[in-house]
C-alpha cells in the first residue's frame, strides 16, 4: 500500500469513526463527557501553539476559554440572533484579547508571560463576578441555546458531537499543516533559540503575539462549544486558574508539541476522573502527584514516549516517503553532484562591484564604566574579506553584537549602503542583508539540518498564517523554492545527504557549516562570522578558507573575528586590529605582520620570529 | 481628608505588604539560586499556617514553642520539597520545574483538605483581640506584630548574608555555580539550604497572618501570585526589589480598595504588574540584563 492510499483510508477510517461513535456509545452522560472533552482539546491544541511550537509558557488557557464561552453565550442570549454568529465571535474577541495581552508581556522573556496571564486570568474572573449588568455576575448565563443548521437544532449530545468532532478535526489538520510552514518554523525557531531567530530575520515579538493570539482564539472557540453544549450554562468559577494549570497538563502530558498529543491528552485526563472516583477526596492528590511523576520520568508526554518507539520511527519514514519535501530531497541525492558544489550564483551585488558597504563612525559601547568599544571607525568595502583581530576583551565581538543589532550601541553610527542601521532591531537589520554566525553555535538544535537552513530563508519569504494552513499552491511553489535553494546551500557547505539529522546530532565542525548554510541562505550582502574556525581541525579549517574565499568571490563581503592568525592572513584583503575598545592598526595582511604596535598588543613574538 | 482612617489603612497595608514581601523574598531567594519560578510558595504559607493551628489544638504548650515546631518543620519541609519537585529535573529547562512546582501545589493543597478538612481553621491571636487606639487611630495589634516580625527577620536576614560565612556561600553559589564548586563550596547543600530558608520564611508569613484571616486550603492561593507580582514590581531577581515591592503592593491594595473599589481589591496587584511591565519592564530595582551573544 502506497501513502497517498494509506491517507485515503485514514480519513475514511476517521470519517467511519465520527459517524458510528454516538452509536456505539449511546449514553448522554458518555457523550456529554466526550463534548466536553473535545471543547478542552480544542483549547489544548491552542495552548500547544504558543507552548509547545513557540515555548512561551501561558496560564490563562482557561481564561481565554472563558473569554469565548461568554462571548458566544452573551451574542447568542443578548443579541437573539443564531448560535453561529457568538462562536464564530468568540474566535475572534478571545484572539483580540490575546493581541492585547499579548504586545506588553511578549517583548520580555520567561516567565513574564506565565506572570501576566494569571494576573488576566485573576482579574477576567473578578469582572464575570462583578460586572452583573453584562455577565449576570456568580449566577452565570442559563438557557445558552443550542446550534441550528436549518430546521435541525444540535440538542442532544449526539448531534451537538458531530459539530464538535469535525471542528475539532479540521482545527487538529490546521494546526498540525501550520508546524511545518513557514509561521510554524519561525515559531520553533523562537523555541529553540531566540536570539538566532531574531538574527535570521524572524520578528520574534510579532511572531509570539501571533502564536499567542491563535492559541487564545483556539481557546475562545473551545469554550463557545462548551457554552452552547451539555448544561447550556456557564458560569465564572468555571474559568478559573486551576483549569488553565489543568488545560497546561492536559497538553504537556499528550507531548509538548505535538498536535495529536495534545487532544490525547486531554481526553484522558476529562475522562479520568471518572475512572479515579473511587479514590473520593484525594482524587486530586493523586492526580498532582501524577503530574509531577510525568514531568520527571516522561519529559517528552505521551507522544514522546510513542516517538521513541523504532515502529513508530519506520511509519513516520514510511508516512512521509510520499512528502513534497522527501521527494525533492531524493532527487536531489539522485543527481548525484559532487560531494560538495558551489555557491548559487546570482547574489545581490554580482562580483565587481565596488564602494564602500558598512561604515561605522565613532561606534561606542559602554557597560557601566567599562569601555568595551570606545570610539571605532571602521569601513569595509564590498567584495572583501576584513578581518577584526585583538586580544580577548578588544570588543570585537561586541562590535560584531553592535552590527548585528543584539546591542544598542552607548554612542556611533553605523551605516549600511548609506542607510543608518544604529540600533535598530535584529531582524530589522536581517532584512538589510547582514547576516551572522556565532562563536558558540547556535542551531535549532531541535530541527533538522534542512529546516534549519528553511529558517535563514524566513526574511526571503512571505507565506503568512492562512496560507500556511490552507496551502494554495503559491505556497507551495515557494516552499519547493525554499527547499530548492536550501539544498543548494547544503551542497555547497558539504552536508549534502545530511538533510533529515537533528542539527544537534552532527559533530561539531559540520555544526559550524550549518550555521555558514543558515547565515547564507539569507542571501546577504553583509556577512559576519564569529570565530568560525575555532574547534575545527586542520582539514576543516582547510575547507572553510576554501568555502570563504568563493564567498568573497560571489560578491558576499565578509566581516570576520577570528583568532586563528594563518586563516585571517589567507583570506583578508584588510585587517583591522583592535585592542581595549580602540582601533591600534589596519591595512593588509603583509603590513599589519610588521606593525610593532600589533606585535607588542596582540601578535607577540611567535609571528614576529616567524 | 479622614487622617484616622488613612493611617489605620496604612498600619494594614504595611502589614499586608510585610507578608507579601516575606513571601516575595522566598520567590527571590529561589528563583537566584536554581533559575526557576517556585509556584508552590503560597503553599509554603498555608502549610505551616495548618500545622501551627494543628499544633495548638493537640498540644497545651505555649504558642512561643509551636512557633519554633513550625518553623523547624517547614525547614525541613523546604529540602523534602527541593529533592521532590526541583532535584530530579534541574538539568532541564524551566517549563518542566514551574509545571512540577505547579504539581506540588495543587498536591499540597488539597492534601491539606483531606488532613485537616474542609472548614476554615482559626488560629489563635498571640496578641490581644481588642484594637488598640492610638492618638484617634484604631490599629490592630497583630498588624504591629507581623510589622515588627518583618522588619527583625529582614535585619536578620541581611546580617545572615553578609556577615557570615554560610551567607556568603550562598551567595556565591547564586551568583556563579561552576564558580562556587570550583572553590569547593557544596552547591547542592546550598541550594537545600536557599529552599529550607526560603520555606522558612514562608512560616513566618503563615504563623504572622494566620490570626488574622481564616486558615483555608486556599489561603496561599491568591498570597503567593501577589508576592510574585511584588517581586517583579520591585525588580525581579533583586532583595530589596522584592521587599520595597511587596509593601508597595500591600499600601496600594488597601488604599485602591477603599478608594476604588472593593470588589476589585484582589485585581489592583495584577493591575500594577502590568503597568509595571509595560512602562518600566525591570521594575523599581532590577537592571537591564543583556544576553551575551
Amino acid at each position: 500500500m502506497n501513502p497517498r492510499t494509506a491517507k485515503s483510508l485514514l480519513v475514511a477510517v476517521i470519517a467511519l469513526a465520527v459517524l458510528v461513535f454516538p452509536w456505539i456509545v449511546n449514553s448522554s452522560y458518555w457523550l456529554n463527557l466526550v463534548n466536553l472533552a473535545i471543547s478542552f482539546s480544542i483549547a489544548c491544541l491552542g495552548l500547544n501553539i504558543v507552548l509547545g511550537y513557540a515555548g512561551q509558557l501561558s496560564l490563562a488557557q482557561a481564561a481565554f476559554w472563558g473569554v469565548g464561552a461568554y462571548t458566544s453565550a452573551l451574542v447568542a442570549t443578548r443579541l437573539g440572533v443564531s448560535a453561529w454568529p457568538g462562536m464564530i465571535a468568540a474566535f475572534a474577541v478571545a484572539g483580540l484579547f490575546g493581541v492585547l495581552l499579548g504586545i506588553p508581556t511578549l517583548k520580555l522573556t520567561g516567565h513574564y508571560l506565565a506572570m501576566t496571564t494569571i494576573g488576566f486570568g485573576v482579574i477576567l474572573q473578578l469582572i464575570l463576578i462583578n460586572a452583573i449588568w453584562l455577565t449576570n455576575g456568580s449566577d452565570g448565563i442559563t438557557k445558552i441555546p443550542s446550534p441550528r443548521i436549518g430546521s435541525i437544532e444540535l440538542k442532544d449530545p449526539s448531534s451537538f458531537f458531530y459539530l464538535a468532532a469535525i471542528t475539532l478535526i479540521l482545527l487538529t489538520w490546521a494546526s498540525i499543516r501550520l508546524k511545518g510552514s513557514r509561521i510554524g518554523r519561525a515559531f520553533l525557531a523562537i523555541q529553540g533559540n531566540e536570539m538566532a531567530a531574531e538574527t535570521v530575520g524572524i520578528d520574534t515579538t510579532y511572531y509570539k503575539v501571533v502564536a499567542f493570539a491563535l492559541s487564545a482564539a483556539y481557546a475562545g472557540f473551545g469554550g463557545a462549544l462548551f457554552a452552547h453544549s451539555g448544561s447550556h450554562y456557564i458560569s465564572p468559577d468555571t474559568f478559573s486558574f486551576d483549569q488553565s494549570v489543568l488545560l497546561l497538563v492536559m497538553a504537556v502530558l499528550g507531548g509538548n508539541g505535538s498536535a495529536v498529543g495534545a487532544v490525547v491528552g486531554a481526553v484522558l485526563l476529562t475522562l479520568l476522573p471518572e475512572v479515579l472516583r473511587f479514590l473520593k477526596d484525594s482524587y486530586m492528590m493523586f492526580y498532582a502527584a501524577g503530574i509531577i511523576l510525568i514531568m520527571i520520568f516522561m519529559p517528552g508526554g505521551i507522544a514522546g514516549l510513542i516517538q521513541l518507539l523504532p515502529v513508530s520511527q519506520r511509519l513516520r519514514v514510511w508516512w512521509n516517503q510520499g512528502s513534497a519535501t522527501t521527494q525533492q530531497v531524493a532527487a536531489a541525492l539522485a543527481a548525484g553532484k559532487p560531494a560538495r558544489g558551489s555557491l548559487p550564483a546570482a547574489v545581490v551585488n554580482g562580483p565587481g562591484a565596488n564602494g564602500t558597504l558598512l561604515t561605522l563612525k565613532g561606534l561606542a559601547k559602554y557597560f557601566g564604566g567599562l569601555k568595551a568599544v570606545d570610539g571605532v571607525d571602521i569601513e569595509v568595502r564590498r567584495g572583501e574579506i576584513q578581518a577584526l583581530i585583538g586580544p580577548n576583551g578588544s570588543g570585537k565581538t561586541t562590535i560584531l553584537n553592535m552590527l548585528s543589532g543584539l546591542y544598542v550601541p552607548t554612542g556611533g553610527a553605523i551605516l549600511l549602503e548609506g542607510t543608518t542601521i544604529t540600533g535598530r532591531k535584529p531582524h530589522v537589520i536581517a532584512a538589510h542583508g547582514v547576516s551572522r554566525t556565532f562563536q558558540n553555535i547556535r542551531l535549532f538544535g531541535e530541527l533538522t539540518v534542512l529546516d534549519n537552513v528553511l529558517i535563514g530563508q524566513h526574511g526571503r519569504s512571505k507565506a503568512g498564517v492562512t496560507s500556511s494552513v490552507l496551502q494554495p499552491s503559491s505556497q507551495q511553489a515557494e516552499e519547493a523554492a525554499m527547499r530548492g535553494k536550501a539544498l543548494e546551500m547544503l551542497e555547497f557547505v558539504g552536508l549534502r545527504g545530511k538533510e533529515f539529522a537533528r542539527a544537534n546530532s552532527l559533530p561539531y565542525g559540520q555544526q559550524r557549516l550549518l550555521e555558514l548554510a543558515r547565515a547564507l541562505a539569507s542571501d546577504p550582502k553583509l556577512l559576519l562570522l564569529d570565530e568560525p574556525a575555532a574547534g575545527l581541525n586542520a582539514a576543516e579549517t582547510e575547507t572553510l578558507v576554501e568555502l570563504l574565499l568563493q564567498i568573497r568571490d560571489q560578491g558576499i563581503t565578509i566581516l570576520l573575528v577570528e583568532h586563528d592568525m594563518s586563516l585571517v592572513m589567507n583570506v583578508s584583503d584588510h585587517i583591522i586590529v583592535l585592542n581595549f575598545g580602540k582601533k591600534i592598526a589596519e591595512g593588509s595582511a603583509e603590513a599589519i605582520e610588521k606593525n610593532q604596535e600589533v606585535i607588542d598588543a596582540y601578535l607577540g613574538t611567535e609571528v614576529g620570529n616567524a | 481628608m479622614d487622617w484616622p482612617t488613612n493611617l489605620q489603612m496604612l498600619t494594614a497595608g504595611l502589614a499586608m505588604g510585610s507578608i507579601y514581601a516575606l513571601v516575595a523574598l522566598g520567590f527571590v531567594l529561589i528563583f537566584n539560586a536554581v533559575g526557576v519560578v517556585n509556584f508552590a510558595q503560597g503553599e509554603f504559607v498555608m502549610v505551616p499556617a495548618f500545622v501551627a493551628v494543628w499544633l495548638m489544638d493537640m498540644l497545651k504548650i505555649p504558642f512561643g514553642l509551636i512557633y519554633l515546631i513550625t518553623v523547624i518543620f517547614m525547614g525541613i519541609f523546604g529540602i523534602v520539597f527541593q529533592r521532590v519537585a526541583y532535584y530530579p529535573l534541574r538539568n532541564r529547562t524551566f517549563l518542566p520545574v514551574i509545571i512540577s512546582t505547579i504539581g506540588v501545589s495543587i498536591f499540597l493543597r488539597n492534601g491539606a483538605q483531606v488532613v485537616f478538612g474542609a472548614e476554615p481553621l482559626l488560629m489563635h491571636r498571640p496578641t490581644p483581640p481588642n484594637v488598640l487606639k492610638i492618638t484617634g487611630v484604631f490599629v490592630d495589634p497583630q498588624y504591629i506584630v507581623i510589622i515588627v516580625c518583618t522588619l527583625a527577620l529582614l535585619a536578620f536576614q541581611y546580617f545572615f548574608f553578609e556577615k557570615t560565612s554560610l551567607g556568603k556561600k550562598m551567595q556565591a553559589t547564586a551568583q556563579d555555580k561552576e564558580m562556587a564548586r570550583l572553590l569547593g563550596i557544596r552547591v547542592a547543600t546550598m541550594i537545600a539550604i536557599t529552599f529550607a530558608y526560603s520555606s522558612i520564611l514562608g512560616a513566618a508569613a503563615g504563623i504572622l497572618i494566620g490570626p488574622i484571616f481564616y486558615v483555608t486550603k486556599e489561603m496561599g492561593g491568591l498570597l503567593g501570585l501577589k508576592a510574585f507580582c511584588s517581586s517583579i514590581v520591585g525588580g525581579f531577581g533583586s532583595v530589596p526589589g522584592a521587599v520595597l515591592g511587596g509593601i508597595f503592593l500591600g499600601i496600594v491594595e488597601v488604599f485602591a480598595a477603599y478608594y476604588i473599589s472593593s470588589a476589585y481589591r484582589d485585581a489592583f496587584a495584577f493591575i500594577m504588574l502590568i503597568l509595571v511591565l509595560l512602562f518600566r519592564p525591570q521594575g523599581f530595582f532590577g537592571e537591564k540584563i543583556a544576553q551575551k551573544a
